[in-house]
């Protein structure tokens, strides 16, 4: 199996042209007199299966067999698959997707999703066997994607799915052989939290033929409206009562208010992506009786829960139970990443807005064919059929709690930058942060890393936690929703080296992640999310928390010189090797040297300072050109010092562990130099509070 | 005769009524005194869909009632901000928007229709909706 992509086996690139035709194929030749193709009625909502009438044999009586759509697992080599197959039952899709999972060591770790927008359908008497070209979160080198099915006697247990990759010249790849799991395609946990101000009943179920609609009656409760859609929500034991003081004085709750009473009652509430999600039903919220629900959840990761309020929904008339039924749905379909209907336009990539649709994700009010009155006497309580398939098909980062921002979801070709740990037993922890959460443009970002365990018994590992080893990588996700890898400028190579850490001993480092092979990776300003993953001794990857960092746009003329003087490749290469003499950076020289002539009192010119510093305190060897001999630029430690001394103010920009190393740096060239007693202060200076800690635990 | 009372007991009822209103939800200016006697009827505005970094400038009868930058919509509910004011019976209700100059302005009737929807559409012109009932959310 290959590592890289869970459509690839290990024989199919060696044997690319010798293969041999699989079964699905030899099925698919197989004479198809019984081959029907499904197709969706939308009148009734449900496939029929045109079969062609046998016309000498009599029809024997129809034995009923059962449906194949639904849920499937399967795992092979070091893959999971979750695979949803919608052919039949209710309103389907005619669609095929999936989400793989990658198990390494004691991690599993989501990879990536893939759909089928248009696959074909065969149906014989035996098999349904679906195919069709798939679009995938990675470069998939096998996207042909075939799916067959037994098809079995109602009497019987569902039957597996053999998923089948193929590549262009249909020689086959990976396989998996997937056991039915559920009839619904994806499952949530739904834990529903009430605030003690609200002393009306909190609404229960609906019968739709209570009042004129669109659709035929039925009873409706929050959980079977979405198993309608193929949701399964789960009703979870966590009910709770929010002492309403925790809304404040007012007692009206503030978005603010409403994220943090879900982190204290959301018993599941974990702040990563995760198939669960919170309603809070309230009374008032400070926008007044007019809102009655919200998606609040709109920091860090989002869409973790919701809420509705009862100032404006209360009541027990058929109208009143009407409207809690469908603002809960809708403030929940907003938790999957639903935009309204007439904002889909607004999502990214775009959708199409969709205005008149008799969704849950409408405003009644907003209805351009008779307002509220006319779409409730056509609403069928669903959610429309692109909504539909989002909810059953949507690459998983763009439709789980706390993955993708909201309306940042339609996007179907993105790496996977929030491939969350679902199943960590590594025993490590892994954090990244910012020296700060937002950066003028231009200014060198710097990440901090720090590992520790979380096993009480202590953990070996390798120390390299900065990207230049490529042992802990970086993923950057720009504004524009690209993910890309960070490269160092340079490949280190390293020596194995292990140490053991616990308790109070952890590793930590920072990183200049602003340039490597990638060139610059923070030339536009926006919002960027990134992340680190360690790869640890037994094979597991670790992966940090996401962090959000903001590169902001320069506002006056001379944010805009230093930003054109920050930047640049020379720049770049000057600020990761932390300066050079090389000629071919000399015009990024120059540009620093601009920056502390024109605006040495800006906080950005330390980092000048801390690279130009860094390079006046080491000696630096030139091959001059032509020849074979070396100059030698001595030593500058007084410029270094100068420089570098500088920076010990507590408004410093530069972070404290890039300080602290070039305090350190300069007294190793103070002592070379004979200064002792210099380099004394200097290494008081460049000891922080925690590196005792780190130096017992590098000294292992 | 008889008609010009009724419309006139009609015209105070109401006035009382939205007084009322005004007072019950605290809004600004809700003094019954001073607005009996500068005849103001209270006015919501709000807005709506397409903001997004924006500043936004309201004036009532000539008189700057709303300003305020970064204003962005909250695509959840599709609503970027609100606010109570007071005007007289039909205000002149002017709305500019930058970037991108859109200008709007609307005569409303302060009792028939006293919530003001303000939208900035995708082709970026202005929209002012006067409304008779509360504008909902979710």
């Amino acid at each position: 199996m290959n590592l890289q992509d869970p459509t690839t086996s290990e024989l199919s690139g060696a044997y690319a042209d010798l293969t041999e035709m699989s079964v699905e194929d030899a099925v698919a030749l197989e004479v198809s007199e019984m081959e029907a193709i499904i197709a969706a009625d939308p009148s009734s909502g449900r496939a029929e299966i045109a079969i062609p009438a046998a016309p000498v044999i009599p029809a024997p009586l129809p034995i009923a067999k059962r449906a194949v759509s639904g849920r499937y697992n399967g795992t092979s080599g070091g893959w999971q698959v979750e695979l949803r197959v919608d052919v039949d039952r209710v309103r389907p899709m005619r669609k095929l997707s999936g989400d793989f999972y990658s198990v390494s060591g004691g991690t599993t770790t989501y990879f990536g999703s893939f759909l089928v927008k248009n696959p074909t359908v065969s149906v014989t008497a035996t098999h349904v066997t679906i195919r069709g070209l798939g679009e995938f979160t990675w470069g998939a080198g096998f996207p042909v994607i075939n799916v067959t099915i037994q098809r079995r006697l109602i009497s019987q247990p569902q039957a597996p799915a053999a998923l089948q990759f193929f590549n262009q010249i249909n020689s086959p790849g990976a396989s998996y052989n997937c056991g039915f799991d559920s009839t619904h395609f994806r499952t949530v946990r739904l834990e529903i939290d009430r605030a003690s101000d609200v002393t009306s009943p909190v609404f229960s179920s609906y019968n739709t033929g209570a009042l004129p609609s669109g659709g035929p009656a039925r009873n409706l409760t929050i959980t079977s409206a979405f198993a309608q859609a193929g949701i399964q929500m789960v009703p979870t034991s966590g009910a709770d009562v929010i002492n309403i003081g925790e809304a404040g004085s007012g007692a009206t709750w503030s978005n603010a208010e409403l994220h943090r009473s879900m982190q204290r009652h959301f018993l599941l509430f974990r702040n990563v992506p995760q198939w669960v999600v919170w309603t809070a039903v309230c009374q008032n919220h400070e926008f007044g009786s007019g809102l009655l629900g919200i998606m609040f959840d709109q920091l860090g990761p989002q869409r973790q829960g919701c809420a509705v309020f009862y100032r404006g929904l209360a009541g027990s008339t058929a109208e009143a139970l009407r409207l809690q039924l469908q603002t809960t749905v809708h403030e929940l379909g907003h938790c999957f990443n639903l935009l309204h209907s007439w904002q889909k336009a607004l999502a990214t990539p775009p959708g199409v807005d969709r205005p008149a649709s008799l969704s849950w994700m409408n405003y009644p009010w907003r209805y351009p064919v008779g307002g509220a009155a006319g779409f409730w006497a056509r609403f069928p309580f669903q959610f429309d059929d692109t909504e539909l398939v989002h909810l059953r098909h949507a690459f998983r980062n763009n439709i789980i709690m706390g993955g993708n921002p909201f309306t940042v979801g339609a996007g179907m070709v993105n790496p996977e930058i929030m491939g969350d740990t679902v199943f960590d037993e590594s025993g490590l922890q892994l954090a990244i942060s910012g020296a700060n959460n937002s950066f003028a443009l231009g200014e060198p970002v710097v990440v901090k890393l720090t590992l520790d365990s979380t096993d009480r018994r202590g953990k070996r590992v390798h120390p390299y936690l900065h990207p230049n080893t490529t042992l802990t990588n970086i993923v950057i996700a720009k504004p524009n929703g690209v993910v890309v890898a960070y490269e160092p400028f340079m490949d280190h190579l390293v020596g194995p080296q292990e140490q053991e850490i616990a308790g109070d001993y952890k590793i930590e480092d920072s990183a200049y992640i602003g340039y490597g092979k990638g060139g610059l990776y923070f030339d536009q300003p926006g919002n960027y999310q990134i992340r680190a993953i360690y790869h640890a001794l037994d094979g597991s990857r670790v992966l940090s928390n996401v962090i959000n960092m903001r590169v902001r746009y320069p506002v006056t003329a001379k944010d805009e010189e230093l930003a054109d003087l920050l930047m640049g490749q020379e720049q770049g290469a000057l600020f990761y090797l932390l300066g050079s003499d090389a000629d071919s950076l000399r015009r990024g020289n120059d540009a620093f040297d601009k920056v502390l002539e024109k605006y040495g009192d800006s906080p950005l010119a330390d980092y000048v300072r801390l690279v130009k510093g860094t390079n006046a305190g080491r000696a630096f060897k030139t091959i001059v050109e032509g020849t074979n001999q070396i100059d030698l630029r001595k030593s500058d430690v007084a410029e270094a010092k100068r420089l570098i001394g500088a920076l010990n103010t507590p408004a410093c920009r530069v972070d404290e562990i890039s300080r602290a190393q070039s305090m350190q740096r300069l007294a190793i060239a103070q002592r070379s130099a004979g200064d002792e007693k210099g380099a004394a202060e200097s290494m008081r200076l460049g000891t922080r509070a925690n590196e005792p800690v780190k130096a017992k635990a590098m000294a292992k | 005769m008889i008609h010009v009372m009724a419309r006139s007991f009609r015209a105070s009822v109401l006035l009382l009524a939205w007084l009322g209103w005004s007072c019950s939800r605290g809004q600004p200016g809700g003094d019954r005194g001073a607005a009996v006697e500068q005849a103001m009827y209270p006015l919501h505005i709000a807005l709506h869909d397409g903001f997004q970094n924006h500043s936004v400038t309201v004036l009532i009868d000539g008189r700057q009632v709303y300003r305020k930058a970064s204003v962005s919509t909250d695509l959840t509910i599709s609503r970027a901000d609100a606010f109570d004011t007071q005007a007289e019976a039909t205000p002149h209700i002017e709305v500019a928007v930058e970037p991108g100059g859109a200008r709007a302005a609307i005569d409303v009737k302060a009792v028939e229709t006293p919530f003001v929807a303000i939208e900035l559409s995708r082709d970026g012109k202005l929209l002012l909706r006067p409304s008779k009932t509360e504008f909902l959310y979710q």
